[in-house]
């Protein structure tokens, strides 16, 4: 039984765990760089992945937010070079788990009733862990239906979590504590609000509006009644997890309406409602008999500011696209470019934005894209390397961005992995063009 | 009205515990002294948790472990309506853990933990020692005043870093009761012993 006695709560411990990391990593480049100078060795890519396994071995003892934090920044920021981001990818599923009694005494906390007066049936034994909570299976007026319960102390630690995780993106960014602030608080700020189960709540009832106008959508129905900052309770949906139907759908027309769904919904999130869903992990979607996408877990949700909204999506429109004078506007709204840039400086990060652009929007710029072009992944990955080797932009100046746009990348680099994992041909409307507005 | 509730509700209004019976009400002759009020109130908590846990259906269903947590969860959940109260009367007491006013509350707690240290042994969750043996209900009262020295200083909202420590100090007394490394080592040794003792190993 893998109870949570195992998960080192003091920060001392997990400081020690870090500490350890920190020393194996500098051993692992040691035996790197003394191999290399008798002529053999571990390739680069190899040692990372090494390191990945250290970290890895690491942040999985200490679950909860550590390992969010630490798989947002693999996979939003490129961060951490590919070996890293697919051991964390894999962490989402494994974590701790609440004991029986401690289930009822979260009960009789946060509703002062216990499960069994509040359900007609209820399961002690949870069905499903995640890295905050775990889900529980119960029975109300012949409904079944998903219970969340979060683990306790988890928004209490974000803050020690990220102070803890950041020397060691700072150390391999090359970057100071300041450069970085800002992006900081935006992920502190979105991993308080997911440990708030009465946030998602009305995360999921915003996602339900949307979902209206699309039926090929299913949202389940939440219980407002049946839940607080802690529980969380909601229809179950059957249905297989969309990590399934990836690997066994074999029919190309059956993917391409669950992609399409997932696209128009996405789309309609972003461009209506100026919220979305910002954690498109195949984990939080479920693929029904009936060929429609459950979608799971609002606890991540973003909204973006109006005038973030119009700079940002004013990149696709042509004429702005076509005038260097606005264009130059726009990223410096957008924090890509700054007034204090050398020439230098301004034209090397107005050409990388200018060729970040034109990769995330080429598919929105054509009508129906192909994501199991294989031409496309690779000019992500060359680009991905490109910049990543690149020197110039290991220094204070190379993080940029407004804090606005990270949520939002991470949401369209995960629904295009999640497009290309389906090797999905789709089409986005582009009719929101028209009501952006400079 | 209860002694308990009057001895409460003082607390409540006056913001201070009282310092003479009379303090409390003119009526309650057969209490000698506050800190009768007070040893009784300690033993309620116990004795409520106790039946609260055994009208509990899940209770009789939990291993000895989960007995243990479910029952510190519920006497925590008890003495939080008490906080304030409680908090004045710790600090008034030099080594309060050891102090009469926890007298009762110690030996309602104790025939708890004996009953469970029976289970737990009948189940195979505890191990029989022997000599040891007779130390674990002392190991069971030490792990309770940890928890509850821990729940008096937290300030975490809804108290929920008390919840972890719960768990973390039962999850260490019960692996620490259970059989391991040592047991195993020691009954090696007592064969390895025999063996030569009858001469065997010839």
């Amino acid at each position: 039984m893998e109870t949570q006695n195992n998960i080192p709560v003091s920060k001392v411990a997990r400081a020690t765990k870090f500490f350890k990391a920190g020393v194996k990593m500098g051993g692992n480049y040691a035996a790197h760089y003394t191999k290399k100078a008798f002529g053999g060795g571990d390739s680069k890519e190899e040692l990372d992945r090494k390191n990945a396994e250290e970290i890895f071995n690491v942040l999985s003892q200490l679950k909860g937010t550590a390992l969010k934090i630490a798989q947002m920044l693999s996979v939003d920021t490129g961060v951490l070079p590919k070996a890293y981001a697919e051991k964390f990818a894999s962490a989402q599923n494994n974590a701790m788990r609440l004991s029986g009694p401690l289930v009822m005494n979260t009960f009789k906390k946060y509703t002062d009733q216990s499960p069994h007066d509040l359900y007609d049936s209820f399961n002690t034994e949870a069905i499903a862990a995640a890295s905050i909570g775990q889900v529980h299976e119960a029975y109300k007026d012949g409904k079944r239906l998903a219970v969340k319960i979060q683990y306790p102390g988890v928004a209490d630690s974000i803050h020690s979590d990220i102070n803890m995780v950041k020397p060691f993106v700072l150390r391999y960014m090359g970057v100071s504590a300041d450069a970085v602030q800002q992006y900081v608080e935006e992920i502190t700020e979105r991993l308080v609000e997911e440990t708030d189960y009465v946030k998602e709540l009305s995360n999921g009832l915003d996602a339900l509006e949307v979902a209206q106008r699309h039926p090929r959508i299913i949202i389940p129905e939440y219980y407002p009644e049946l839940s607080n900052q802690r529980i969380l309770t909601m229809d179950w949906l059957e249905g297989i997890s969309l990590n399934d139907f990836i690997q066994n759908e074999t029919d190309q027309e059956k993917r391409n309406i669950i992609a399409q769904a997932l696209v128009d919904f996405f789309q309609d999130q972003i461009h209506s409602n100026k919220k979305f869903h910002a954690d498109l992990h195949p984990g939080n979607f479920l693929v029904t008999e009936d060929l429609k996408l459950g979608v799971i877990d609002f606890g991540c949700s973003k909204v973006l500011p109006p005038d973030f909204y119009n700079h940002y999506f004013s990149l696709v429109k042509e004429d702005v696209l076509n005038n260097t004078e606005l264009l130059k506007k726009v990223y410096l709204y957008l924090d890509f470019i700054r007034e204090t840039d050398t020439p230098d400086e301004e034209k090397m990060y107005f050409d990388i934005t200018n060729r970040t652009v034109e990769l995330i929007s080429r598919p929105l710029r054509v009508d129906s894209f192909d994501f199991g072009d294989e031409q496309y992944n690779l000019d992500l990955q060359n680009f991905g390397d490109e910049l990543s080797a690149n020197q110039d932009l290991k220094n204070n100046n190379a993080a940029r961005g407004s804090k606005h746009a990270l949520f939002l990348h991470r949401a369209f680099i995960g629904l295009f992995g999640i497009m290309y994992n389906l090797k999905a041909t789709v089409s986005f409307d582009r009719n929101f063009v028209k009501n952006v507005e400079l | 009205m209860t002694a308990i509730l009057q001895y409460r509700n003082f607390v409540q209004s006056n913001h201070q515990l009282p310092k003479r019976i009379t303090d409390i009400s003119n009526d309650l002759n057969e209490y000698s002294s506050v800190q009768d009020i007070e040893k009784l109130i300690w033993k309620d908590y116990a004795s409520e948790t106790l039946d609260q846990c055994v009208d509990d259906p899940a209770f009789g269903e939990y291993i000895a472990r989960e007995k243990m947590l479910a029952y510190v969860f519920s006497l925590v959940q008890n003495m939080q309506q008490d906080e304030q109260q409680i908090s004045m009367q710790i600090p008034n007491q030099i080594n309060w853990w050891t102090s009469p006013l926890l007298k009762d509350f110690k030996l309602e707690y104790s025939s708890f933990v004996k009953v469970l240290i029976e289970e737990g042994q009948e189940r195979g969750e505890i191990q029989k020692r022997p000599f040891i043996n007779k130390v674990y209900p002392e190991l069971f009262w030490n792990c309770l005043l940890s928890v509850l020295a821990f729940w008096s200083k937290d300030d975490s909202a809804h108290k929920e870093q008390t919840d972890v420590a719960v768990e973390k100090w039962v999850n260490l007394l019960f692996d620490i009761l259970a059989p391991n490394a040592i047991d195993s080592a020691l009954d090696l040794a007592q064969f390895m012993f025999k063996r030569n003792f009858n001469g065997d190993s010839k």
